[in-house]
């Protein structure tokens, strides 16, 4: 997880709690409107406790009932799910999320660099779809230390099954990408850096593979970028087209009938 | 390099999506006449616009007016920030967020003014107009900010300040005005 990556998420809840924020006022407004007595037999105090009341209503209804979604996660493209399935969170998750901001009173998400803890504990993931899919998944102290010295040097993309087995190409750390940073994979060689040209399920510009600050990213794409026809998989989940999807050093591929991975190399 | 290749980059974006451009282009030219109209006095209370006679009388078209210039801002906002956030550097960032600041205020003062006419209906109309103008701009704005295909973690990062910077003065803008509504 770095620093960006959190920045970016941060702020992206930031902007969608302001646009939840108006839902809020329009409850505070809905509750005046309901009980207009308030202000007349109670005073200036409780006419403004409709405020913490509205906030408490919308909490609930978005994290409880909604499962995370509110309309400004839903405008954003921000999803809470849970870090190891990647589903909807449980109950007792959504009450735990509840509970926890709620005895904090929202205060800890209002940092525009850090995502408050109940939004990075270890069951519960925060993506957004904006630039493929920004991840931010709970990490203890010593995970954070092995993430920071898990930088690579270079990577190697490694054929393991298909008509290409065993094929090997060095990639160092981008710099020999031939075009634009991208490294293409497909049967068209005046396109392709990792050439598979005998395996007949494979389209002429299948898949690019992007490195940037020792993070990668893979995106299905085709000619003309409307993705290529037999899909590009992730294990067996099949990628959007020209939606980049960062992975993990090691994540198995298959394009047609050929498999491949990136490996670190030191 | 600079401002020459800066501008040449932002009519490539153009030329990339002519259309959307033209489209984009037009609606805010248009929407910043009539804030121009909006803050000249030209109008104010009094005086003859769009709002009160002809086309833009009818509510449902001034809702199609206001989700015109919402999406044109929204894009907008998000074309210019794009291309101010691309190097990363600091007099760009912060004139991006300026930009983007003022397109937020921009949006408070269109629904202001094309639903002036619904201000008697009380402040239900305006509210859930703002909501759904800010959302619809925001949603836009991402949308733009995606098909940049940008994975640089520190650029994303920027426009994600730009999302907020949106989304946070639009918002407390709407909040402020109503507030000024309830208050005697």
């Amino acid at each position: 997880m770095t620093a960006n990556r959190e920045a970016a998420l941060a702020r992206l809840s930031l902007s969608a709690a302001a646009i939840d924020l108006l839902v809020i006022t329009l409850i505070v407004k809905a509750i005046h409107r309901l009980i207009p007595e308030i202000p007349v037999l109670y005073g200036e105090f409780l006419f403004w406790s409709a405020v913490p009341a509205a906030w408490i209503v919308h909490l609930f209804v978005v994290e409880i009932l909604a499962g995370g979604w509110s309309i400004g996660r839903l405008c954003l493209g921000l999803q809470v799910a849970d870090a190891v399935t990647g589903e909807p969170l449980g109950k007792l998750q959504r009450i735990g999320r509840f509970a926890s901001i709620l005895s904090t009173f929202g205060l800890r998400s209002l940092s525009a660099r850090k995502l408050a803890s109940h939004h990075t504990s270890s069951s519960v993931s925060y993506t957004s779809n904006l630039s493929g899919v920004l991840q931010v998944r709970g990490l203890g102290r010593q995970d954070r230390q092995s993430s920071k010295s898990a930088t690579p040097k270079a990577l190697v993309i490694k054929v393991l099954s298909g008509p290409h087995a065993n094929q090997t190409v060095k990639l160092a750390t981008g710099r020999t990408f031939s075009r634009d940073g991208y490294f293409n994979v497909g049967r068209d060689r005046t396109w392709a850096d990792l050439v598979l040209d005998a395996d007949d399920q494979v389209s002429g510009n299948h898949c690019r593979i992007r490195v940037q600050s020792g993070r990668i990213w893979v995106a299905d794409w085709g000619s003309n970028g409307g993705g290529s026809t037999n899909g590009t998989y992730i294990g067996a989940r099949r990628l959007k087209p020209v939606d980049f999807t960062q992975i993990d050093p090691g994540t198995h591929m298959r394009v047609g009938n050929t498999k491949f991975v990136l490996h670190n190399v030191r | 390099m600079g401002v020459s290749s800066d501008v040449s980059g932002l009519l490539a974006k153009f030329s990339a999506t002519p259309l959307q451009a033209v489209g984009g282009s037009i609606a805010f030219l248009s929407s910043v006449i009539s804030v121009f109209e909006f803050l000249t006095g030209a109008g104010g209370p009094g005086s003859r616009t769009a709002q009160h006679d002809g086309f833009f009388s009818v509510f449902p078209a001034r809702i199609l007016l206001f989700l015109f210039i919402a999406a044109s801002l929204g894009w907008t906002v998000a074309l210019v920030g794009g291309w101010l956030t691309t190097r990363l550097r600091e007099g760009q960032l912060v004139a991006a967020h300026i930009f983007t600041v003022f397109g937020a205020v921009f949006m408070v003062a269109c629904i202001d003014w094309i639903f002036a006419l619904d201000r008697d209906k009380g402040g239900f109309v305006l509210l859930f107009i703002a909501i759904f103008g800010v959302s619809f701009a925001i949603f836009l704005a991402k949308t733009n900010f995606k098909l940049m295909l940008e994975s640089d973690e520190a650029i994303v990062a920027a426009r994600s300040g730009l999302l907020l910077s949106f989304s946070a003065t639009a918002a407390l803008l709407v909040v402020v005005l109503q507030i000024m509504q309830v208050l005697p």
